[in-house]
């Protein structure tokens, strides 16, 4: 049974991207333009990986995974953040809100599905 | 897998001239001494944006001016810089050569690199100048840029395939097919001990494709089942794996450490759990689609597992998961032609009716109760279909902020810009066509209109001069304004222009006829040229434009307090109000937005004047008359004007009566080109069909007046 990932991106562009490469190797994907539209997506499904971007409207991805973190379902489900920087206060950042892990962009559609593939399988 | 990125490329294209467009008003709204945390935020997901798409695909040109701006940006916004106007100022700059960058891209072109390096160098030496505590530099950026991209390039993993193949003749019968298989192989990828033999071929290939796309490449010669190909590993990441020093991604937990996890989860059986997760899929299926959720059967496992969260989780999940998007981008085409088939279809509709009308309406009844349902159905439809393309304003308005800003700069003027009704919707095609008008009044009014503040001051008013925008719809037309609380036009100076130029008029003229000369051609009063406005493109051809989408003009003025210009348009350039007429056999239809009135003419009201054929004697005014029969050749059922009837036509300033046999009813009828599928003719600015099945043309007035005037 396929895996599924929730992505969530405010840039369509990005999120097609990412949509795409991981649609193509099998997984279903899940789109969510803000940390809102992710966390209600997030709610109503059942997701194996959650991608997120960090600047969004409405709810930026670490309000979004620190919320995720709150809920029952999520407590254990493997949370990605993609940003644009790979600094020691974003990391630190990132892992105080509960993050499973980060990745830069730009990245590449392999880069995404290497990353992805060692995470989920 | 290599995935082709193109396919993305258009969507950014269009997401990044949103940004910039947003980023655009957002600074231009921007109040310099209280910025706005929010809107900081919002200018800086704006460049931040662009920056990680263009990162992506590979558009470094664009991702080295947006990192510049973006660094510059996050310090406003965390307060570690001061904003200043001159910042405002780059930013704005910025934004063009971004605009200018992505045209390029956008038509695969290669854009000039001036232009970046010198907002690249501006906004480095606005950082500095900030106390840019960060560690930005602008040496390095394009160098960072480039990193990106070169480690993205690292990237793409090589599979190395083991494929082995049958080679009988009757698959490959000369040495030439197995040539052309195995040169193909080599244009994919890197072949590697290949080895020959009587029945067979094993080779190991090293390559980006996929065992799908490989697959492809062999069905021409082989039948899947004469092919064997294995995946034994990926070259780059084999390569990788010593290579511990990738900083683009990482985990805070061991990636084994997160397997464990979600191990553990799935023993707990949220949703991982292989068994559990089907049956709760299933499960969330069944409610979704057949049955209602109380009357399922729980399975035993998943309600043990969760019993807190099944109720809510069943409960979202009816919704269908994948309904993600709440808008998509289609293209203009296709709307177009969905537009086009309505069209049609409006037509078989109301030739149905006209067939329908004949029938009796008893023993008919049915029939004629379900064309009334086609008739509601179709229009509804058709309105639906309409809004489809419809737009706020708000996309032409949107520019006038910084057309103004820049343009009181220049003149060393004061001056607001109010907008009213930025969401009266109207069609894509109108908005496209308005745009260069109303940017020609508005510079117009700032140049002419709004005086300079000491003038202002002088005058008792505000020094700051107020331009408003303002669009409505109102009965039937859009309604868009642009008004300013400037000097006003000024009577005698256009007079004296008038004069000047040799145009006509008479001593007792209204004003308002006054306001309508500056629209004459080559007109401009402007008392010192600047490089602004009264460069000879002038309000004429405004006019024209404005004309020639089916709108009109008008001028309110008064001196010393301003003046409004207005324009009226048709809702949309695919459906036009008429009036049809009939002259002979033929019918006509009469844009509305043109007849003033219809009269029937009292004989001595008509005269002859030799050699220039009749005019018409209207409540003191003489307009010519003008034969349809004549013009297009036709015999007509009644000779005399008094006999038939007269339409009073306005436009471009001028009047002149037409004369048909007969009015025939009012329509909204749907526009179809004619020179698409004829040819054009002078006098038809296009045709439509009838309910009937007819053909009618469509009256091109301004060209009617011309044939007067010849």
């Amino acid at each position: 049974m396929a895996k599924t990932v929730l992505t969530v991106d405010d840039s369509a562009s990005i999120r097609q991207m990412v949509a795409f490469t991981l649609k193509s190797a099998g997984y279903t994907v899940i789109e969510a333009a803000d940390g809102q539209d992710g966390l209600d997506k997030a709610r109503a499904n059942a997701v194996n990986l959650v991608l997120t971007d960090q600047n969004m409207p409405k709810m930026d991805g670490l309000t979004l995974i620190k919320t995720l973190r709150g809920l029952p379902q999520y407590k254990a489900t493997p949370i990605l953040m993609l940003t644009t920087e790979s600094s020691d206060a974003m990391k630190a950042q990132g892992r105080a809100s509960g993050a499973t892990g980060w990745l830069v962009k730009p990245f590449d559609p392999q880069k995404l599905l290497e990353v992805v593939k060692k995470v989920i399988g | 897998m290599s995935i082709d990125m193109s396919q993305f490329y258009q969507v950014f294209f269009e997401e990044s001239a949103e940004h910039l467009a947003s980023m655009e008003s957002l600074l231009l709204a921007l109040d310099l001494d209280a910025p706005d945390p929010d809107q900081l935020n919002a200018i800086f997901r704006a460049a931040h944006s662009i920056k990680g798409g263009s990162g992506t695909f590979g558009f470094t040109d664009m991702t080295e001016v947006t990192h510049i701006l973006e660094t510059l940006l996050d310090g406003i916004r965390k307060n570690e810089i001061t904003i200043t106007s001159d910042m405002v100022d780059a930013f704005l700059q910025a934004g063009d050569v971004l605009k200018g960058l992505l045209e390029a891209h956008q038509n695969g072109t290669i854009a000039d690199p001036a232009p970046s390096i010198e907002i690249r160098a501006r906004l480095e030496q606005l950082t500095e100048q900030g106390g840019g505590k960060m560690e930005i530099a602008g040496a390095n950026t394009p160098g960072a840029a480039q990193e990106m991209a070169e480690a993205a390039a690292h990237f793409s993993p090589q599979h190395i395939y083991q494929i082995k193949f049958e080679k009988s003749p009757a698959i490959f019968p000369g040495k030439a097919e197995l040539d052309n298989l195995l040169e193909e192989l080599g244009d994919i990828g890197k072949i590697e001990n290949q080895e020959i033999t009587a029945e067979s071929v094993t080779l190991s290939l090293i390559t980006y494709a996929s065992e799908a796309e490989l697959r492809d490449t062999f069905s021409f010669f082989l039948e899947p089942e004469q092919l064997t190909i294995t995946l034994t590993g990926d070259k780059a990441t084999d390569e990788k794996t010593g290579a511990d020093d990738d900083q683009s991604y990482g985990f805070f937990v061991e990636p084994e450490q997160i397997k464990a996890a979600t191990e553990d989860a799935q023993g707990y059986g949220f949703f991982v759990e292989p068994d559990a997760v089907k049956s709760e899929v299933e499960n969330a299926q069944g409610y979704g689609f057949f049955t209602d959720v109380e009357n399922q059967p729980q399975p035993p496992a998943a309600t043990a597992a969760q019993p807190d969260e099944m109720p809510h989780r069943r409960a979202t999940d009816r919704a269908p998961a994948a309904a993600a998007e709440t808008s998509i981008r289609v293209s203009v085409e296709k709307v177009d032609q969905m537009i086009n088939l309505v069209g049609e279809l409006v037509i078989t509709q109301s030739m149905l009716a006209e067939i329908a009308s004949h029938l009796d309406p008893v023993s008919h009844e049915n029939l004629i109760n379900g064309l009334a349902l086609l008739e509601r159905n179709t229009r509804e439809l058709q309105e639906s279909v309409m809004s489809v393309r419809m737009m706020p304003i708000n996309f032409v308005f949107s520019r006038f902020p910084r057309v103004v800003r820049d343009l009181a700069g220049k003149l060393d003027k004061k001056v607001q810009l109010k907008m009213v009704g930025e969401g009266t919707e109207l069609d894509k095609g109108l908005i496209e066509k308005i745009s260069d008008p109303l940017t020609h009044l508005v510079r117009n009014s700032l140049d002419h209109g709004i005086e300079m503040p000491d003038e202002r001051i002088a005058k008792g008013k505000d020094p700051q001069g107020t331009i408003t925008l303002r669009a409505a719809h109102q009965g039937g037309n859009i309604v868009i304004q642009v008004m300013d609380d400037g000097a006003g036009l000024n009577r005698e100076r256009i007079l004296a222009k008038a004069r000047e130029k040799g145009i006509p008029f008479n001593d007792n003229i209204s004003d308002a006829d006054v306001w309508l000369m500056i629209f004459a051609p080559g007109f401009s009063t402007a008392a010192v040229v600047t490089d602004v406005s009264g460069r000879g493109v002038g309000m004429d051809v405004v006019k024209k434009n404005i004309e020639g989408i089916g709108g009109r003009v008008e001028i309110a003025s008064k001196a010393g307090e301003g003046s409004t210009i207005t324009i009226r348009l048709p809702l949309t350039l695919a459906i036009l109000d008429g009036l049809s007429i009939a002259v002979g056999d033929q019918l006509y239809i009469v844009p509305l937005s043109f007849i003033t009135e219809s009269l029937q003419p009292k004989p001595e009201d008509i005269k002859e004047i030799s050699g220039q054929g009749m005019v018409i004697h209207v409540r003191g005014e003489y307009l010519p008359v003008i034969a349809l029969h004549q013009i297009f050749n036709i015999a007509p059922r009644v000779n005399s004007p008094a006999e038939g009837i007269l339409v009073l036509l306005e436009a471009e300033g001028k009047k002149v009566a037409l004369f048909v046999d007969d009015l025939v009813s009012q329509h909204q009828v749907v526009i179809k080109s004619l020179e698409t599928n004829y040819r054009k003719v002078p006098g038809v600015s296009g045709a439509t069909i009838m309910g009937d099945g007819r053909v009618a043309m469509i009256m091109d007035v301004g060209a009617l007046i011309k044939f007067a005037q010849q």
